[in-house]
Formats: C-alpha cells, sequence, structure tokens
C-alpha cells in the first residue's frame, strides 16, 4: 500500500538536493518563501503538498525555471 | 484591524508563539476590560459596550496572529477548530441529555467547564496528531 499524507497522495521532491547544490540551508530557503522551518522540513520529506503558489516560490527560490523540477508525482500512472 | 501581525509571531511547537511588547500591551488592555467591566456599575448598556469592545479586539488579535501562520499552518489551524467545534457540539448534547436524564435541570456553569475542557482537548491533540503526520 503507498504511503499516504493527510490530504492525499504525496509528492516526491528534490528539494533537498537543490537546495544543498545552492548551500542553502532549511532556514534560508523557508525565509526565502515566507514559510516556517518545519514546512520546510515536511516538504522535503514529502509529508506535506504544497499549495501551487508555495511550489512555485520554492521552485523560484532553487533557481529553476519549471515546477517539475522540484516537484513529481510520487504515482504517475494517471491519463493525461 | 488594530492589532499587527508581527506582534504576535508564531513559533515552533503547537501552542507557542512569540510575543512583542507592544501584543502584550495589547492583550493585557483587552483583558483589563473584563476588570473595568465588573468596576463599572451594573447596567445592560455598559455591558454591551464593554463586552462588544472585549469581543472585537480579542477577535482582532486572532486575525492578526493568523496572518503569522503558513499554509501548512493554516491548514492544521483550519481543521483543529473543525474538529473542536464538533468535539463541543457533541459535549453540550451529550452533557445536556445526561444531566436532563439525572436532574431534570441543566446545569450552565457544568455545561461550560465540560465543553470548553473537551474543546481545548479536541484542539490540542488534533494539531499533535497533523503536526507528527504533515
Amino acid at each position: 500500500m503507498k504511503p499516504s499524507t493527510p490530504f492525499g497522495e504525496p509528492m516526491k521532491t528534490k528539494i533537498k538536493e537543490h537546495r544543498k547544490e545552492l548551500k542553502m540551508t532549511q532556514e534560508e530557503l523557508a525565509e526565502a518563501v515566507d514559510v516556517t522551518r518545519q514546512t520546510i522540513i515536511a516538504l522535503e520529506q514529502g509529508r506535506y503538498n504544497p499549495s501551487l503558489i508555495l511550489a512555485y516560490k520554492v521552485t523560484k527560490a532553487l533557481k529553476k525555471e519549471y515546477i517539475e523540477d522540484i516537484f513529481e508525482l510520487e504515482n504517475e500512472d494517471f491519463k493525461y | 484591524m488594530i492589532a499587527k501581525p508581527e506582534w504576535f509571531k508564531k513559533s515552533k511547537g503547537i501552542f507557542s508563539f512569540e510575543i512583542t511588547w507592544q501584543g502584550a500591551v495589547y492583550l493585557l488592555a483587552t483583558l483589563s476590560l473584563i476588570f473595568i467591566g465588573m468596576m463599572l456599575p451594573q447596567n445592560i448598556i455598559i455591558t454591551i459596550i464593554i463586552g462588544g469592545l472585549f469581543l472585537f479586539l480579542i477577535i482582532d488579535a486572532q486575525y492578526a496572529f493568523l496572518k503569522t501562520l503558513d499554509e501548512r499552518e493554516y491548514l492544521h489551524y483550519s481543521i483543529a477548530m473543525r474538529n473542536t467545534a464538533w468535539g463541543m457540539i457533541v459535549t453540550i448534547v451529550m452533557v445536556s441529555l445526561v444531566m436532563l436524564n439525572f436532574n431534570d435541570e441543566v446545569n450552565l456553569g457544568v455545561l461550560i467547564i465540560a465543553t470548553g475542557l473537551v474543546g481545548f482537548i479536541v484542539n490540542v491533540a488534533t494539531r499533535y496528531k497533523l503536526e507528527k503526520s504533515n
């Protein structure tokens, strides 16, 4: 059975990898996107699915162009 | 809106938040209205004015505090408040039924304390569970 968050299917994120590439701390990223450090931890661990706005802000803070560069679905078995 | 969000800054934990001196003064002034209300001569106009002002300031402070939460915390807060409301409704009904069954009357003091207590417990439990899992 797939793990899930209380609000649905979790997303895989590459926040941690990209954050480390930029030598950024969780605190700095949290400040850049105006959330708490606990929210960044929850995002990195895939325990929280962000809103589109937060996902966009995180993507831009990590100097990436597309949201898909950072976030992807755990289960891609859906019809486009 | 009188209170400023920067006066009430949420910090790590379920209920913990940092409060600046402006926030402390604001809350003390709000709470002091209760004592002012008790000192003044009791009449309906004064009670309505003091009560209305007190409610306005409390809601205003809560509104400012909510602005300090990020989207994940706001979601947790909303779910906790929904569960709290349901817990309190169920408690009111159950406690009233039990008291009516045994005493043929409802003790308002007991009902308020029981409802407040259940609301508090449900709120803390929901936030704790959500903070752990999400």
